[in-house]
């Protein structure tokens, strides 16, 4: 898996919300709000920060040099 | 004096009327999903996102059963259509063959691509990568133009880079494209190879100047997966459980054909209502819900957070937890039907856990002290784990006690479902 890691959860939604226009999901398109709108969606690191799952995203070189191949998440306050 | 059987059994209802569906027998559901009409009319239960082109469509129970779902998911779908008009389109090769595209001339046409074998003994072998859709099936053609002027190269065969047979060794007439096609041919690998081949043979030493010309290469994806985006609530509530991450989304088309057990949760999938609920001291929360649990780990079904959730664990042991968990037996791995009626309460609530209409849990279980404070409703698990393996036909929830109706919405269930 490869991962993006961002400094605020806006920051990871923007790239996601790029992605799924990208990929054509039903949100962008029929513009009503109902839909498939990500591939992935961020999951918040143990250090706060934001990781977005980006292994089948189209990624430039920038991005492709900044990927990491795990994180630390954050523990889930639902998890039982 | 005359008493009846109903009132021996404190006005139990024992069967559903024929025909009577399952909110027609317990109609005040909080939510209910079902791929099956449970109004009793043909509601709109599933939104679905099929993989190819991620577009989407709602459908009805009738949908779902008549196969208009899985025309949707299974609508043909350009994978691939060659353009060697300005090189040779990604073209590669193996074994000595070198690829050359947009080579006009051939046959009369133009925009060609040309193999032209080594002299390797081995195979002589030309591929595309990532054109073939893995575990789909596929239509596929191609033009074939094999000159006269071989003396060695008579045919080709075309697999994918796991062997799978797409067009058998086949010997063109020569001098004239010759259309090869094929149907319905499940791919293993996303790469398409061709190779050229002498008296049907692959491995042979090559002349060095034999070549064969492809042009018009199509693959036709003609089955899909297809993932729900929405499952819509049939209680006339509008709580409907949605996921709008495509990666989130369970799966109910696979390889063309509707998932068996409904909705299929493998390991990172979940769905959510967008409003919470809250259930206080002395609620009595009633639950049906048709599964299969893989029963490898711990698995959240259903749940309201960390309040109540219903769930298994990872040594396939049926629980309810409000702050403790109360076990009900092991599941089967088989379709199942579980029912729970529980009481939820600060100072110790309480659980009947049924399976396919037995007890399996202790008579009035503790579950913990926890009671439900602006929860959403889960399907499926958390964010980072607990996720349910399994499948899912239906989930019923009452917030309120079932304990009359259940014996007739257990039958009209597992009647429907085929569970014993």
């Amino acid at each position: 898996m490869l991962y993006l890691i961002y400094a605020s959860k806006e920051a990871a939604i923007e790239r996601a919300d790029e992605e799924g226009k990208e990929l054509g999901f039903d949100y962008w398109i029929e513009d009503n709000g109902i839909g498939t709108r990500w591939l992935t969606y961020p999951n918040e690191t143990a250090d706060h920060m934001w990781a977005l799952d980006v292994t089948d995203y189209d990624l430039d070189e920038s991005e492709e040099a900044s990927t990491v191949d795990h994180y630390t998440p954050l523990p889930d306050p639902d998890d039982d | 004096m005359h008493v009846s059987l109903d009132s021996a059994l404190g006005r139990q209802r024992r069967l559903n009327s024929v025909g009577e569906s399952v909110l027609q027998i317990a109609p005040n559901a909080l939510t209910a999903y079902s791929l099956r009409s449970l109004t009793g009319g043909d509601p709109k239960v599933v939104r679905v996102r099929r993989d190819t082109d991620n577009a989407e469509q709602d459908f009805t129970a009738s949908g779902v059963s008549s196969g208009a779902l899985t025309s949707f998911t299974n609508a043909d779908y350009a994978k691939y259509t060659s353009d060697f008009s300005s090189g040779d389109d990604s073209w590669g090769s193996f074994d000595d063959v070198t690829e050359t595209g947009n080579i006009d001339g051939i046959g009369g046409l133009d925009n060609n691509l040309r193999l032209a074998i080594g002299t390797a003994t081995s195979d002589h072998r030309a591929f595309r990568s990532s054109i073939l859709p893995v575990g789909q099936k596929i239509n596929f053609s191609a033009r074939v133009f094999v000159p006269s002027t071989n003396s060695d190269v008579d045919g080709i065969l075309i697999r994918d880079a796991n062997n799978t047979v797409i067009v058998a060794t086949t010997a063109p007439t020569q001098d004239e494209w010759v259309t090869v096609t094929a149907n319905d041919v499940t791919v293993a690998n996303a790469q398409l190879r061709v190779n050229l081949q002498k008296g049907a043979a692959s491995n042979f030493t090559g002349n060095g100047s034999d070549v064969v010309y492809l042009r018009e290469v199509t693959v036709t994806q003609v089955t899909s997966d297809g993932f729900v985006e929405t499952w819509y609530d049939q209680s006339g509530n509008s709580n409907d459980v949605v996921q709008a991450t495509a990666g989130s989304q369970p799966k109910i088309v696979s390889a063309g054909s509707l998932v068996t057990g409904g909705l299929r949760f493998d390991d990172a999938q979940k769905l959510e209502t967008a409003s919470t609920a809250s259930f206080g001291d002395g609620t009595t929360l009633s639950t049906f819900i048709t599964n299969s649990s893989d029963g490898d780990e711990a698995s959240y079904l259903f749940r309201f957070s960390s309040d109540y959730i219903i769930f298994n664990n990872s040594a396939g042991l049926r629980r309810v937890h409000a702050g403790i968990s109360a076990n009900a037996g092991t599941a089967s791995g088989s379709e199942e039907l579980w029912s729970t009626i529980s009481t939820i309460n600060s100072s110790g609530g309480t659980t009947n856990f049924f399976a396919d209409g037995v007890l399996k849990s202790s008579a009035d279980a503790n579950i913990g002290t926890k009671t439900v404070s602006n929860r959403v409703l889960n399907i499926g698990g958390s964010s980072s784990g607990t996720h349910w393996n399994g499948t899912v036909n239906e989930v019923i929830f009452y917030a309120t006690d079932q304990t009359s109706n259940r014996v007739a919405l257990e039958s009209n269930i597992m009647t429907n479902y085929g569970i014993s």
